[in-house]
């Protein structure tokens, strides 16, 4: 027996040592080597791999989507219009320029001529005309709001003209959504709703190869790309890896490139391996802080305010996004310089005018209250920690309630909460979207606090249908203003989105809106 | 024929459980908070969008109603359509499970390779060195956390010696058994370990018995006596254990293969659980529980070939 139990094991050993020895050293990065671009004397690779956390449901701009879907459908779906790379102002896409009339009510765009879809067939109006219209009615889409101001779109392939229900100033703004963008009518027509989803065919500059749900998506190059020379790379390859440590293990060893959604707390060590670059890229994500106004105490604004000034944000940014963040008093991204009110009144962190203040609220003693947090992840179990040690300090007692991210979503979206941590990025460069969210009482209980300020919200729906820009622009400061009064959302701070690539990989473009700027990625061989 | 007899009862013994197994998975999924539409459509949907997904998913009727659903859908083998991979639930877990089934069988087998040996020489030897520091290292096997050991093992094969891939799945089955050789070596670490221990107080237990002095007195030679007499009655309860971390296996390690970033069906089951995928969730519960049930039902079968005395 022991004769044979060694002969096995040898055996095994053998096999072992053939699987692992069949991989040369350099396997890890062997996708890459294919033969790619040669520019001047550097070659470049015909293939980036790019680790991120999760894979997409749908590739239908239309259903519901997340980060995860939207990261893919930007590369394969273009609208009229699109963010500028600084998200600081809108800029043409599939259409040249546009007029808007001066009701605002109706805006049409010249196109592009001789657009096609990635599989050579011609854009027609008819596409246009669906497009903008099933965005508009996509019932099971949590992005519909931002084509639900459409009355009518009428194109002849050559104009687009869509006439709106009523005036809005920041529907150009609404234009840039990732929603908003220009599908086959005649694909979906013959592929049906539900494998449309899974088989996405639009104009942008990338187009589905294969879907290994889970494994891996594999864009390559649209041959039909309206703008010649871009993209540079061939193929993109987004490869889900769903753990952070195995994410960044995996760029180490080379089966990445590139490694979106680096956590902060693994900066530091990825920053001393070789051939790894850590990139930020200026972002308008805001953490934020919302309390449920129909619960007593934080009925009363005054503890609202008095919970503002107990929170030290500067330490909170330190300590969270270890120094890739910053204090964020306005719920606007300071990225958006144009909406973004500079002037904003604020209080600084001061633990005596917090106490103060909740004395005269009528709570010398302090409050107490329940912050409702998502577990398992380390960002938000983090901030909670540290608010529960910062308002204590204030007299503000504080009780967390770890919850999974459905129970959660369940009780702030039912009003059963007393307060949670939330955070967002905007998707459109006007401050409609974040404002009216945090405003606007009837689509989401002033974003899940119950506020119902019936002046501002009023005020805010002036403000978007304003067309004097100058004008529209002191509306949102004093708006801005309010809502930092109002202390129903306390913004917390703002962050930096964090990547990491090989120090091969060049022009890695991430925008304010994490809309991925792929047309010069390339990587040396 | 009173074998078959046993199995056939055995076998329908299974069907009120697998019904019980259903109402209450339907239930307690349904008693947990979190909406699936709210969920799908995220925080900025609006209340119609919302009504408009739940009725669309069929959230709208009657618990009686949805039920008669699942249940007609396990009878005709249509599991439904997974809400968050938007895929036949049947479609999505064909190709799961062959991750699982081979991680467990590639698992299973490091687990026989390591623990056989080690376990029949650590008894064989009571109380020696080599009995010691297979005790420890068993002990220390059992206590390390997997994900620990799966990111110790990825740093030196995948990144420092770049022998083997860092997580992952591959395309072609050569591929696929190298990526799954981090993961089943971690993964074998604890069963061996259990096995080891096993293994290693059975050898000492049966070794002291009159039978096997007997054995050897008649002059059979020594290896007879450890095949026929010690190992195959040291088989009989490491068959059991064997089997039941066969049968966890089966279920998927969410931990395993979240670190080394394996489509299998443990991280589908936890996913589907946070994601409210009822449809998928379900049918992974009605799979596991046929999988505990059969494999309870094997390893009776197995006994009476071990064990002689063990009579249908």
């Amino acid at each position: 027996m022991s004769k044979r139990v060694n002969a096995i094991s040898l055996i095994m050993l053998c096999l072992i040592l053939l699987l692992t020895g069949c991989a040369p050293a350099e396997s890890a990065a062997q996708e890459s080597n294919e033969p790619g671009e040669v520019t001047g004397e550097t070659e470049y690779a015909k293939r980036i791999t790019i680790g991120r956390l999760g894979d997409a449901a749908y590739l239908d701009p239309n259903q519901a989507v997340g980060v995860a879907e939207i990261t893919i459908t930007q590369q394969i779906y273009e609208g009229l219009v699109k963010a500028s790379e600084d998200c600081k102002s809108i800029v043409p896409s599939l259409a040249t320029d546009w007029t808007i009339g001066a009701d605002a009510l109706v805006y049409t765009f010249n196109l592009r001529p001789d657009i096609k879809f990635s599989d050579g067939t011609a854009v027609t109006g008819a596409d246009w005309e669906w497009s903008l219209i099933r965005a508009r009615d996509a019932e099971t889409s949590g992005y519909r709001f931002a084509a639900e101001p459409i009355e009518s779109v009428e194109s002849d392939g050559e104009t687009v003209v869509i006439t709106l229900k009523e005036p809005s100033a920041s529907f150009l703004g609404n234009l840039c959504m990732f929603n908003l963008t220009l599908g086959s009518k005649a694909h979906w027509d013959a592929v049906g709703e539900q494998t449309y989803a899974q088989q996405p065919l639009g104009t942008g500059p990338y187009m589905l190869e294969e879907w290994n749900k889970e494994e891996n998506i594999l864009l390559v190059k649209n041959p039909y790309y309206w703008r010649d020379g871009v993209p540079f790379t061939e193929e993109l390859n987004y490869k889900v890896v769903g753990d952070d440590n195995t994410r960044s293990l995996q760029l180490q060893s080379g089966d990445i490139d590139i490694m979106m959604d680096v956590p902060f707390s693994t900066v530091s060590q990825l920053e001393t391996s070789q051939n790894v670059k850590i990139h930020t890229f200026p972002s308008t994500q805001i953490r934020y802080f919302i309390l449920n106004t129909t619960q007593e105490p934080l009925d009363n604004q005054k503890v609202r305010q008095a919970i503002g000034m107990a929170i030290d944000k500067q330490e909170l940014a330190d300590i969270v996004t270890s120094g890739f963040g910053k204090p964020a008093q306005s719920l606007l991204s300071d990225t958006q310089i144009q909406w973004f009110f500079d002037g904003l009144e604020y209080n600084d962190y001061d633990l005596e005018a917090a106490k103060a203040l909740l004395a005269e609220a009528g709570y010398p003693d302090g409050v107490e209250f329940t912050i409702s947090v998502r577990s398992g992840s380390q960002v938000y179990e983090q901030i909670a920690v540290m608010l529960k040690s910062q308002l204590a300090k204030a007299g503000i007692n504080v009780e967390l309630e770890m919850l999974e991210r459905a129970s959660l979503s369940e009780k702030y979206q039912t009003l059963s909460h007393e307060a949670t941590i939330l955070q967002w990025v905007d998707d459109f460069p006007d401050p409609s979207g974040i404002m009216g969210w945090t405003i606007d009482y009837d689509q989401c209980h002033a974003w899940y606090t119950g506020l119902n300020d019936v002046d501002l919200d009023e005020f805010n729906a002036a403000a978007n249908v304003e067309l004097d820009l100058e004008k529209r622009m002191e509306m949102y400061d004093e708006i801005q203003q309010r809502i930092y009064d109002n202390a129903n959302v306390i913004p917390l701070f703002s962050n930096s989105f964090v990547w990491a690539a090989s120090d091969k990989v060049e022009n890695l473009k991430v925008t304010p809106f994490y809309v991925q700027i792929t047309d010069n990625l390339k990587m040396k061989k | 024929m009173n074998g078959l007899n046993y199995i056939l009862k055995r076998i329908l013994q299974i069907i009120p459980v697998v019904f019980i197994i259903s109402i209450l998975i339907f239930l307690m999924l349904r008693a947990i908070p979190g909406d699936p539409a709210r969920l799908v459509l995220g925080e900025k949907a609006t209340i119609e969008s919302i009504d408009a997904m739940r009725e669309k998913l069929g959230l709208n009727e009657s618990y009686l109603v949805q039920y008669g659903k699942f249940v007609k859908g396990i009878v005709s083998l249509d599991l439904g359509t997974s809400l968050t991979y938007q895929r036949p639930v049947i479609e999505l877990l064909r190709s799961r499970v062959k991750i699982t089934l081979m991680l467990t069988l590639i698992s299973t087998f490091f687990s026989l390779l390591i623990s056989f040996p080690l376990g029949y020489y650590a008894g064989k030897y009571k109380d020696s060195m080599f009995d010691q520091i297979i005790k420890s290292g068993a002990l220390a096997a059992v206590s390390m956390p997997s994900f620990w050991i799966g990111l110790l093992l990825m740093i030196l094969f995948g990144v420092k010696l770049r022998w083997l891939p860092v997580g992952g799945w591959g395309d072609t089955f050569i591929d696929q058994i190298r990526s799954l050789i981090l993961p089943g070596l971690t993964m074998s670490l604890l069963t061996s370990a259990l096995l080891i221990r096993n293994i290693r107080n059975s050898v000492v237990d049966i070794s002291n018995m009159d039978y096997v002095d007997f054995a050897r007195s008649k002059g059979i030679s020594e290896r007879a006596v450890k095949n026929r007499h010690i190992l195959r009655n040291a088989l009989i309860s490491t068959v059991t254990l064997l089997l039941m971390r066969m049968a966890y296996m089966l279920g998927g390690s969410v931990i395993i293969e979240t670190v080394f970033s394996l489509p299998g069906i443990g991280k589908l089951m936890v996913d589907s659980i946070f994601g409210r995928d009822y449809a998928v969730v379900q049918a992974l519960v009605m799979l596991f529980a046929m999988i505990i049930l059969l494999i309870n039902l094997l390893t009776d079968i197995i006994y009476s070939f071990l064990d002689p005395r063990v009579k249908f």
